[in-house]
């Protein structure tokens, strides 16, 4: 750091002025959060936030806090001071003064976690240099006791002061953010009472113990995250790039949109694109975890990183090597990882009942034999002491962070893709799940599946018609009806004086008629449908159908069926959840008997004809009663997904998509739900089981020492073991490979999805 | 209507909640993650002189600070636009 400790500017006498070059302050509410945390130091005054060179400035009394504590205190939070050499004189005012918005993500806890970056040894952290230096201290001080005893004390003393310096700062921090019960409290507090009593040999090693603790998981999550970065190697380093008609390699990172490069068989792609010629089998397995090749044609997406098994393929490349869909992914991969806030809450939570438990009971043994008894003082205070030293949790908080890491790791190598800790933990405990229908649980491309034709017009003169009508639309069904057309090679004459009445009807002038194309509903509005008319759309909308009408001013002419098939494994998917004890709903705004009619085919219950705003109401409905995961597109659906506790978007990798939904399933599969929902399960089942294991330990420990069958050094070996045990637990989740019985995906002869 | 772009970082909470609100008055923004971008941060300093997400860019009018306080002036600007 460049904290050189240049002499305080003397403008102000006995205060200081300085500025801070803040690293990864660079939102307004981590300036908040910022300017809370310093304004409540005492001696600081004119606290200012520059949003323009993201600095902090401030008036500091060094006699009241140290220039050294503010800044240890910023990097308790998570953002890294460095100071300027030349304070500012004008420094712009800024905008953020004073506001005041709910306080939320403010990261009231203690231990910030670095982990290694890959490459970099675990020694070279900060973490592992002191758990070097206080181990060797301690060997140091265990050897000098066989020679001179006090040489060995002060060892030891040193030992802990040196471990306990970095978690009292952190406790010290936590405290004044309005959170002093924290576990580095309480390890602060262990450690100084056993310094007191003449115990300093056990505290050191408590000390030692629990930086060990917070090393491992460093470790643990990096190499969670080593699993990830494994993915980025997998696209190729090289392109050929095609340049008139020749071809030429270059590093893939060079290329730019627009260029052209071709994928021979057996290559990987080296960009995110678009197939301009050629056909082939693309294995997708690096974005979308589904290692099945998928046959793609020219229009259809490709993405970096996925090898192309059969056929040469040119590919028109549409996005930069740096903002491709796997350098994308593994950024938010490592971002979800990255976030501590929810990683942490759950034992923040915990420690917040669990640090005054442990010293009330530990300041009871101490105080009160020797008070209301007459009971030898030192006894009980070793005795109270003891207790605090045991109550220290090594295991407990390794338990939480690691298993959320290794969770969000092994559900993003299967394609699902989870954006933070707090949402893991979410997905397993709702109670519904609410799926949007046109594109989530159907294919979303509608096609025509059947025309009737009134009176004695042919049935492809209904079709050529009702297509001409609908040529100037984009809405689906539109889309549906021309291709039909244009399958069975119609020619579609001109039209004039197209307009549409949005949800109800298209109308346009067809060869000298005025047509229109309307929906049945807004059709019976306007004219009398024959009864035969109306039977067969009844007939068609109870069969999932969606049926449009065409007619001749107030002269029905036919109608189309279109169905928008649902999506093969959508059945099953919906049965995993039921058989996991969670409910399911589809959330529809087609009509109620084409609704009821795919809902019934699917298994699940349903609301339909629903506006948006509607959809919202119910989502608010769902999650007052148990908590509700909503599954969409992820683009038409958004605010529903914001709304619900679980936003899960389905899509391969679309910006939309993984931007604002909380999870998204990368393969375009409905039984990724279920998969989520088991993966959140383990998840929070690990960490239940490392918990129990982890307490439970320490109920032994503490009623046998307190006893005297066990003394402290048995104890805190014990909890180094549980460590050990609770981090290997978490890091079996890496290996989670879905529920062990999934008869549908692997009999199932495998669909490919396809793109329009 | 103005094009609109908007600087943002990943898991901030401001700039979520101007997404939300670009969103909910259906006007369409581009959006650039200035972390890890220096490009976007090169651009989002040539534009409103500060390096702190979420700025908001509406056509000549450049937005920042806390969203309580973009909040009236990104609606002000959204209504002068569509009329």
């Amino acid at each position: 750091m460049t904290s050189s400790p240049a002499r305080p500017d003397p403008a102000a006498p006995g205060a200081a002025h300085l500025t801070y070059f803040v690293d990864g302050m660079d939102c307004a509410s981590c300036v908040q959060k910022v300017e809370r945390m310093v304004a409540g130091l005492p001696g600081t005054a004119d606290v200012k936030t520059s949003f323009t060179k993201q600095t902090l400035s401030l008036d500091l009394d060094e006699t009241q806090t140290g220039r050294a504590t503010l800044e240890r205190n910023l990097k308790a939070l998570g953002y890294t001071p460095s100071l300027l050499e030349q304070p500012k004189s004008t420094v712009p005012r800024a905008e953020a003064a004073g506001h005041d918005h709910s306080g939320h993500d403010h990261a009231g806890h203690g231990h910030v976690h670095e982990a290694p970056r890959p490459g970099q040894p675990w020694y070279a952290s900060g973490q592992g240099k002191l758990v070097l230096i206080s181990g060797v201290l301690l060997a140091l001080a265990w050897l000098f006791s066989f020679i001179e005893p006090q040489f060995a004390i002060s060892g030891y003393i040193a030992a802990t002061l040196l471990g306990v310096w970095p978690l009292a700062n952190k406790a010290v921090a936590s405290a004044r953010l309005g959170d002093p019960f924290s576990i580095n409290m309480l390890v602060s507090l262990a450690a100084i009472g056993a310094v007191l009593i003449g115990q300093a040999a056990e505290g050191a090693v408590v000390v030692f113990f629990f930086a060990v603790g917070e090393l491992l998981e460093g470790v643990a999550a990096g190499r969670a995250r080593a699993g990830i970065q494994a993915l980025a190697a997998l696209a190729p380093k090289t392109a050929l790039l095609v340049e008139g008609s020749g071809v030429r390699e270059v590093p893939a990172d060079a290329l730019t949109v627009g260029q052209t490069v071709q994928v021979n068989p057996g290559a990987r792609v080296p960009a995110d694109g678009a197939i301009l010629t050629g056909t082939s089998s693309l294995d997708d397995s690096p974005v979308t975890g589904e290692s099945v090749p998928v046959s793609k044609g020219a229009g259809d997406s490709v993405y970096a990183g996925s090898i192309n098994t059969d056929g040469v393929l040119t590919v028109r490349v549409e996005k930069a090597a740096s903002d491709n869909t796997i350098a994308r992914i593994i950024h938010l991969v490592e971002e979800a990882e990255g976030s501590k806030a929810p990683t942490a809450r759950f034992i923040d939570r915990f420690s917040r009942y669990y640090t005054p438990g442990v010293v009330l009971v530990s300041a009871l043994v101490a105080l009160v034999p020797p008070l209301l008894f007459g009971a030898a003082w030192h006894t009980w205070l070793y005795k109270g002491i003891a207790l605090l030293l045991i109550g220290c949790p090594c295991a407990l908080v390794l338990s939480v962070p690691a298993a959320i890491t290794s969770g969000i790791s092994a559900g993003t190598r299967r394609g699902l893709l989870i954006k933070g800790g707090a949402a893991l933990e979410t997905i397993g405990t709702v109670k519904t799940i609410a799926f949007d229908k046109t594109g989530t649980l159907t294919a979303g491309k509608p096609c025509v599946t059947d025309v009737v034709a009134s009176q004695h017009l042919d049935r492809n003169e209904v079709l050529r018609l009702a297509a001409a009508v609908e040529a100037g639309s984009s809405h689906p069904l539109a889309k549906a009806i021309t291709d039909a057309a244009q399958q069975a090679k119609l020619t579609l004459p001109a039209v004039t004086e197209a307009q549409a009445i949005p949800g109800k009807a298209v109308t346009a002038t067809v060869e000298g008629r005025t047509l229109s194309v309307s929906s049945p509903r807004h059709a019976a509005s306007l004219v009398n449908l024959p009864a035969d008319l109306s039977d067969t759309i009844r007939t068609f909308e109870e069969q999932g159908r969606t049926a449009v009408v065409l007619l001749d001013r107030n002269t029905p002419l036919g109608v189309l069926a279109i169905r928008d098939e649902p999506r093969p494994e959508a059945k099953a998917a919906i049965a995993q959840l039921h058989n996991l004890g969670v409910n399911t709903v589809m959330l529809t705004g087609d009509n109620a008997r084409t609704g009821q009619a795919i809902a019934r085919d699917l298994g699940l219950d349903v609301r339909a004809e629903l506006l948006p705003e509607d959809k919202l109401r119910l989502i608010a409905d769902l999650k007052a009663r148990g908590g509700v995961a909503m599954v969409g597109d992820g683009i038409n659906d958004a605010p529903a997904l914001a709304q619900s506790d679980v936003g899960i978007a389905m899509g391969g990798g679309t910006d939309v998509a993984l931007e604002t939904a909380d999870a998204a399933l990368l393969q375009e599969r409905v039984t990724g739900v279920a998969d989520l929902v088991s993966l959140s399960r383990a998840t929070m089942g690990n960490i239940k089981a490392n918990i129990a294991f982890a307490l439970g330990l320490k109920a032994i420990f503490l009623v046998t020492t307190l006893l005297g069958y066990t003394n402290l050094w048995m104890a805190i070996l014990a909890d180094t073991g549980a460590t050990a045990l609770v981090t290997a637990n978490a890091l079996r989740l890496l290996r989670w490979k879905g529920r062990e019985a999934r008869p549908t995906r692997n009999t199932l002869p495998h669909t490919t999805p396809h793109r329009a | 209507m103005p094009a609109i772009t908007l600087y943002t970082v990943p898991q901030c909470a401001d700039c979520e909640a101007i997404k939300r609100l670009l969103q909910h008055h259906g006007a369409t923004y581009t959006e650039k993650n200035v972390r890890g971008d220096p490009e976007a941060l090169a651009e989002m300093q040539r534009r409103a002189n500060v390096r702190i997400a979420p700025v908001t860019a509406i056509g000549e009018h450049v937005f920042y600070g806390p969203f309580d306080e973009q909040r009236p002036r990104i609606l002000a600007a959204l209504g002068s636009g569509t009329s």
